[in-house]
């Protein structure tokens, strides 16, 4: 947040500034390109903007509205007495026949702003075919992943942990795999993040572990060895 | 731009801070949109969504 990391008087006049750069940057018409006929910039909240174009000719339109706002935002502002610098991540979406809400745009916009966020700084990504995929994607992982703690598709694989002076069996590693009824036999980097963003880590977590203490408690009486490390 | 709104009234519908549209009203003029979409098939419009950095 730009309040927090330079104080609410310095952030609110760069927000104030922004404000009006971005408005003038659409509003010139000393650039070759045509914009849309009309166009609405407007403040969500924080550090998020929108921008409306409305009735562009073709995609490089907004594209171009991107670069002109990314370059409107280039010379540093004086505040405070001092430069502030800024730059912007933008999320582009087109209108298809497919959006039935002003919130689907609006979230597919705002999935192609992280796309271009998580590629480096001040760049512009439209929302594609790629990203619905991954979308939809992302979201039928986290339906499976609910379903497969209720339907207990996670397994347990043990690995010993030897010692090399001793050449014994000090221990054991549970590693985490999840027996997907569709996609097969799962690592933890197929579905660990979601399960962390989505807080499904917790239950999944209390599986493994009170899983390995199972075969642990097995395996100690057996062999008479102390606990597992349990990972 | 802001002005058109007919049933909003002003203060419900600006930023307090940039008397830019809030998200109510772009929200709204998006909805618009959309509906005028489905009737011309060859009407474009984009939203484009913006994140702010700063550093000094």
């Amino acid at each position: 947040m730009i309040n927090d990391s330079m104080g609410h008087l310095i952030g609110d006049q760069l927000l104030l500034g922004v404000a009006n750069r971005l408005e003038k940057c659409l509003r010139s018409t000393d650039t070759v390109a045509r914009l849309g006929e009309t166009f609405t910039v407007a403040r969500l909240g924080g550090d998020e903007f929108t921008v409306l174009l409305d009735d562009i000719k073709d995609p490089g339109d907004a594209k171009r509205a991107a670069d002109r706002m990314m370059k409107a935002l280039v010379p540093p502002f004086i505040l405070g007495g001092k430069e502030v610098f800024t730059s912007v991540s933008i999320g582009i979406a087109l209108s298809t026949s497919a959006y039935e809400q002003p919130e689907e745009i609006l979230r597919d916009a705002d999935t192609a702003m992280y796309r271009a966020k998580s590629m480096g700084k001040a760049r512009y990504e439209v929302f594609d075919a790629d990203m619905r995929a991954s979308v939809m994607a992302r979201l039928q992982l986290e339906t499976d992943l609910r379903r497969a703690l209720e339907r207990g598709e996670f397994r347990n694989f043990y690995q010993p942990i030897v010692a090399l002076v001793s050449g014994e069996i000090a221990g054991f590693e549970a590693l985490l795999r999840w027996q997907h009824p569709t996609r097969g036999l799962l690592g933890p980097i197929e579905f660990i993040p979601v399960a962390e963003e989505t807080g499904l880590i917790r239950e999944l977590g209390w599986w493994n572990l009170r899983k390995a203490c199972q075969p642990n408690q097995r395996m100690e009486s057996k062999f008479n060895r102390p606990p597992s490390s349990d990972h | 731009m802001a002005g058109s709104q007919t049933d909003i009234t002003e203060g419900k519908v600006s930023d307090p801070l940039t008397g830019l549209p809030n998200r109510l009203l772009f929200i709204d003029r998006v909805g618009r949109l959309i509906k005028h979409t489905k009737r011309r098939k060859d009407h474009l419009f984009a939203v484009l969504f913006l994140d702010l950095m700063g550093s000094r």
